[in-house]
């Protein structure tokens, strides 16, 4: 037996591409490429299906044939192809051919992309059969947590099979199948938390006990569905290559991509969208692309968007796309420009906010000093009121205030927001590589919960130059105060909570601070004991106890006493309910 | 609506491409206007600083205008006339039925002018200013006439005839500040309005401060300060020119004691604004500002 002889079952990765192969091919039969001790051929009898298969192994072709099953010797890797498909061919005899299977094959070839264009070629010989493929994903996560750790575990058979010679994650698979005329039919991937990787048991990146293994899984799930795929498995059509079609290198990129793409969100009632527009149109830096998401399946409104838009100088009125939103919460808007936006960032404007002129000029600065992280300037709060009888919906009716902390801290923020959504702007690459998107599942706080996300794996580049202004409106004209305060707490709480399910990242300098709040929490409780204790020593002293006829006397009997256990026990209460709300 | 409108910028050592994206916009809400019925459009560029650089930037500054405006000009003044003084000699070298007096660090929105033009058509009104964003001037106005003490200079328009009817701005105040509330004060004594169009946005490039207020340069002080010596003297409120000076005197910062020895030194010349007579009845020397103010910034 060779090492690569395997029981069947249905629950085997050979079992799953059956099922799909039954599932998503027509009639006929199965050619099965290097078809090893002939394990998928097991499966078709009970599904009815002819089988074929082919093997480089003359050992193994011996023990096929032995078993009856019609299996021939041919090394695919032989250079001339055409004479190899001329044999597959002749061996298929004219029989209908349901799909060529390729199962745990392709990995150890040379040249994938040349392999996949060879099966191309012999798919349309074959009258328009369906290809069926297994192939290990290398970026599964017990590879990826040795890998960070420097160990590279080759072994006899699964993932990092020492006769692999090529390959894959995801997107490549996807790439090269798309690249060389597939299109996917189906896919089925094998997932599996235990594999034959789980060694040494007592390596820190193995142990799923170890924080460094927890944050490496949660780590492992942001980028794509494949933390725990084993081998894709998936069912292709060869359809040709179209001359049109091209898949970039992702390792290129366009040299044309704005500096930054803003999302400026509206409902479109407001004509305050101008304000925000026009600070745009003033920008010192205009290196950018503006995307107007108006959130509304009213067609008028969004007509009359569109024809706001349209009044705009031409130059900059080719820097805007007015994008229709009908449905969803409030973040579908915000996370329609994360799946559209062409800059390097995404900054965010609701309609009713402006910015100053260095606005973007800041972000930038940001980015430069810091590349890839999330980048932050200031942000000054006003109150507006709405002007029922006015000349104009809003005004406001105070100057500018600055609640809001001006460095970045991540702990702080992980306890309630400091940064309106006006005033940081996120990397798109770090969208792209984490999928990060806004919860669509919160009906508010959607900005923060994705900004403490962000900033937690990417960290923060501050500026210390106010560049926007968050309009505030007291009379519930705008979302802030319109919305329920019990919605709110409840939803930072349920965000605070399913936050700290995970391990957090921090960024340096961050513990000392909170270590000495609790030195600071602790010198605090240990006075107020002290100062109890010397209270309720008094109370029992031989002079409290002598005096205490006086004190009948002057009516006063304590209370001075009992007032000043009180308040100690104020601040005790105190300190307790500042610690439940934060 | 105004058969004709002329657009006004006097610039001073500008960054070229603040001034591009100024014509975009001002090509963007004249065609609004045209569409409201203006006919005749001119933009005109009136240069106090080195003469080159406004010519080099004709060809630019036209394209941005190609197909609103009738006429783009670039002028060289060749000497410093200040923020008034440039506006007057743009508006004399004119004939439009509008003057629209732009600063070179906004940006209009595009309504501005059409929303600009329906208020300065209303009964009497002499001006108009616009609203200011990101940073909204505080000055008040009357929620439903619009009526306000004065207009800001920024984005400021008038009805020629009442421009002309008080000689324009006084250049007095140079090199620029309170030169507009002059001139309204000026406007409101002859018996026109001055009104305020907040749908008429206007940016217009203020910075914020790190102490979240209106970032004010030690230029401005100096220039303010100075403009603020002239309306006292001018309005005949000798007491708030005292107090003013005294105040220097003790706890101003070097801008502001330049300003005094200046306004002292032209005041030792002769060099003095005459008073207006009647001034009384519009000045409105409210908390250090001149007009009553709806909130405060901290500077």
């Amino acid at each position: 037996m060779s090492r690569y002889s395997f029981d069947f079952s249905w629950d085997s990765t050979y079992g799953i591409a059956a099922r799909m192969l039954d599932d998503t091919c027509g009639p006929g039969l199965v050619l099965d490429l290097g078809c090893g001790e002939g394990t998928f051929a097991q499966p078709f009898a009970e599904l009815e299906r002819e089988y074929l298969g082919v093997e480089l192994d003359p050992g193994s072709v011996d023990r096929c044939q032995a078993q009856g099953l019609d299996v021939h010797l041919i090394d695919l890797a032989d250079p001339d192809t055409d004479a190899v498909h001329d044999r597959l061919v002749e061996l298929v005899g004219g029989r209908p051919v349901a799909a060529v299977a390729m199962l745990d094959v392709i990995e150890h070839l040379v040249d994938p992309a040349r392999v996949f264009a060879d099966l191309g070629r012999l798919l349309e010989r074959l009258g328009g059969a369906r290809l069926v493929v297994s192939i290990p994903n290398v970026t599964h996560i017990d590879i990826a947590s040795k890998l960070l750790l420097g160990r590279w575990d080759t072994t006899s058979t699964g993932l990092l099979d020492s006769t692999h010679v090529t390959f894959f994650d995801g997107d490549h698979l996807e790439r090269i199948a798309r690249a060389s005329g597939f299109v996917e039919l189906d896919r089925r991937d094998k997932q599996m938390t235990v594999t034959e990787q789980e060694f040494p048991l007592d390596h820190p990146a193995v142990s799923r006990a170890t924080t460094l293994r927890q944050f490496t899984e949660a780590l492992r799930a942001l980028p794509d569905d494949h933390r725990d795929t084993y081998q894709f498995v998936r069912a292709y059509r060869f359809e040709g290559v179209t001359p049109t079609e091209s898949t970039p290198d992702p390792g290129s990129s366009a040299r044309t991509q704005p500096f930054c793409s803003v999302l400026v969100r509206t409902q479109g009632g407001r004509a305050s969208i101008d304000d925000a527009l026009t600070c745009l149109a003033a920008q010192t830096d205009r290196d950018v692309e503006v995307i107007v998401a108006v959130h509304s399946d009213d067609d008028d409104v969004v007509t009359s968007v569109e024809a706001r838009v349209a009044r705009y100088g031409s130059a900059f009125r080719r820097q805007i796309v007015v994008l229709r939103i009908p449905s969803g919460g409030r973040s579908a808007p915000l996370n329609a420009g994360l799946e559209m936006a062409s800059g390097r960032y995404l900054a965010f404007l609701d309609d009713d906010d402006v910015v100053t002129a260095n606005w973007i000029e800041e972000f930038r600065a940001a980015a430069v000093r810091a590349p890839g992280t999330v980048v932050r300037a200031q942000c000054v709060a006003q109150e507006h009121a709405s002007t029922p009888d006015g000349l104009i919906d809003f005004a406001p009716i105070e100057g500018f205030s600055a609640p809001y902390n001006p460095e970045f801290d991540l702990v702080q923020h992980r306890q309630f927001n400091q940064s309106p959504i006006c005033s940081w702007a996120v990397p798109m690459g770090a969208v792209r590589a984490f999928r990060l998107r806004f919860d669509d599942e919160l009906p508010v706080l959607e900005d923060w919960e994705f900004l403490v996300r962000a900033a937690g794996l990417l960290g923060v580049s501050n500026r210390s130059a106010f560049t926007s202004v968050y309009r505030r409106f007291t009379d519930g004209w705008g979302s802030t105060k319109s919305i329920d305060e019990a919605v709110w707490l409840e939803t930072a709480y349920a965000i605070r909570n399913r936050l700290d399910m995970t391990p957090t990242l921090l960024p340096a300098g961050s513990i000392e601070p909170m270590a000495r709040l609790r030195e600071d929490a602790a010198a605090m409780s240990a006075a107020y004991d002290a100062a109890m204790a010397q209270v309720e020593a008094f109370e029992r002293s031989r002079y409290w106890k002598l005096t205490a006829p006086l004190r009948w006397i002057t009516g006063r009997r304590g209370a001075s006493i009992s007032l000043l256990k009180l308040r100690l026990n104020t601040v005790r209460e105190r300190i307790g309910s500042e610690r439940r709300a934060n | 609506m105004f058969p004709s409108v002329g657009v006004q910028i006097v610039t001073y050592h500008n960054d070229p491409q603040q001034l591009i994206r100024l014509a975009e916009g001002i090509a963007a809400t004249m065609a609004q206007a045209r569409e409201a019925g203006v006919e005749q459009v001119s933009v005109e560029f009136g240069d106090c600083g080195d003469p080159a650089s406004i010519e080099s930037l004709h060809s630019a500054l036209a394209a941005e205008l190609d197909g609103v405006a009738d006429h783009v000009a670039t002028v060289a003044f060749g000497e410093n006339l200040g923020s008034g003084g440039g506006s007057n000699a743009l508006a004399a070298r004119r004939n439009d039925d509008v003057i629209w007096v732009l600063n070179p660090d906004t940006y209009p929105s595009p309504q501005c002018a059409v929303e600009l033009l329906a208020t300065l058509a209303g009964d009497g009104v002499g001006a108009v200013d616009g609203r200011q964003i990101p940073i909204e001037h505080p000055k008040d106005h009357d929620p439903v006439t619009a009526d306000t003490s004065w207009g800001s200079g920024s984005c400021f328009m008038f009805r020629r005839q009442a421009f002309d009817a008080v000689d324009g701005f006084d250049s007095h105040f140079f090199p620029m500040y309170c030169d507009d509330v002059d001139i309204s004060w000026r406007l409101r004594l002859s018996g026109w309005r001055v009104c305020h169009a907040p749908r008429a946005a206007v940016f217009h490039d203020k910075r914020i401060t790190v102490g979240a207020g209106v970032a004010i340069s030690e230029f401005e002080i100096t220039s303010g300060t100075l403009a603020r010596l002239w309306m006292t003297r001018r309005y005949g409120r000798s007491d708030i020119e005292a107090e003013t000076l005294t105040w220097i005197d003790t706890h101003g910062s070097p801008g502001h004691r330049a300003a005094a020895s200046e306004f002292r030194r032209r005041v030792a010349e002769g060099d003095v604004p005459a008073l207006v007579p009647g001034a009384e009845r519009v000045a409105e020397f409210v908390d250090g500002e001149y007009a009553v103010h709806r909130f405060r910034y901290v500077t």
